[in-house]
């Protein structure tokens, strides 16, 4: 039976060079595994970083710690989105609407933390 | 678009032929290029519009009110909300295998790691009704304020996301063939991606 699948020979795929066997993704277990272990190591980071600076009086964050949280967790979506979802180059333009989502609540989170700093100095 | 066999797990799979075949190549607008049925991707696109709703909501909110949208935040455990972080990217690093053993026709390996997910997806929910119940405990509810409305709302919401991902994990199990692994794996993804975003949003951002 044929089936359209996203063609495993992707350009900027990761796990072109693993040599572990690969699903129809073009996702080798080594790049799931290497998958997990960023976002995770990144997971833990943030909540270090976020446990050691917390002085719990709710001080507000600056532009650039609030845009390096929210450049964490847009990461990780990415990964899952381009790994696990398998939402590679063969996604054609669904890929880009997905990824116009992630900009956009990127965008739109850091714009209120912007405006809460401008409006609170 | 690339056109590939698969797996002999996958011949009996009827729904491929119906949205795949030659007839209706490109019927769905590219959606059958993605994995698993096109439909599960329309509501995945739905939920993620939603969601996204959610936290711009949420963010927008956040401007009329910083100071008390940040004392309330404290009343938040981060530790728990990175733990359950931890507890979903692992589920989907398993949904992934799920994916890896129906292709090798390992049914039975399949349904293993299937369960390990859902258990993953149990222990998230745990986890989160530790978290509303030490909330409740201390007097704060839904309507103590515009921030625990909110916080109660997208996390009960995605809880619920949660709870129905097991229930597709469940029928997946029942009736594993390529297609519909696929379709459970990628509605659990979507649940573990939202999460990823609504973390720091809710419980980082201040």
């Amino acid at each position: 039976m044929d089936r359209h699948l996203p063609v495993a020979t992707e350009t900027d795929d990761i796990s072109a060079s693993s040599t572990m066997p690969s699903d129809g993704h073009g996702l080798s277990s080594r790049t799931a595994i290497f998958v997990w272990l960023l976002a995770s190591g990144t997971t833990v980071m943030s909540m270090v970083l976020a446990l050691i600076g917390d002085d719990r009086t709710g001080a507000m964050l600056g532009i650039v710690p609030a845009m390096t949280i929210m450049m964490v967790g847009s990461l990780k979506a990415w990964l899952i989105l381009r790994y696990y979802l398998g939402l590679g180059p063969s996604a054609g333009g669904w890929r880009g609407l997905f990824i116009a989502f992630l900009i956009v609540i990127f965008a739109g989170v850091l714009a209120a933390q912007a405006a809460m700093i401008l409006m609170n100095r | 678009m690339a056109q590939h066999d698969i797996s002999p797990a996958n011949e009996s799979d009827q729904n491929s032929v119906s949205v795949t075949s030659s007839a209706g190549a490109d019927a769905w607008g590219g959606l059958e290029a993605l994995p698993g049925h096109p439909l599960m991707w329309v509501l995945i696109l739905s939920e993620l519009v939603v969601f996204g709703a959610f936290l711009l909501t949420f963010s927008a909110a956040r401007i009329g009110d910083a100071a008390e949208f940040a004392n309330d935040q404290l009343h938040l455990d981060r530790v728990m909300g990175g733990i359950n972080t931890l507890v979903l990217l692992t589920s989907g690093l398993f949904a992934v295998f799920v994916v890896r053993a129906i292709k090798k026709d390992a049914v039975l390996q399949c349904r293993v790691w299937l369960a390990g997910t859902a258990a993953l997806g149990i222990v998230f929910l745990i986890v989160k009704l530790i978290e509303y119940g030490t909330k409740i405990d201390a007097g704060i509810g839904l309507e103590t304020s515009t921030f625990f409305t909110l916080y109660y709302l997208i996390t009960g919401f995605h809880a619920l996301h949660v709870v129905m991902g097991l229930g597709v994990l469940g029928i997946v199990a029942i009736w594993p063939n390529l297609t519909n692994i696929e379709t459970g794996t990628a509605f659990w993804h979507m649940i573990d991606m939202v999460w990823v975003l609504v973390f720091p949003v809710i419980y980082l951002l201040r």
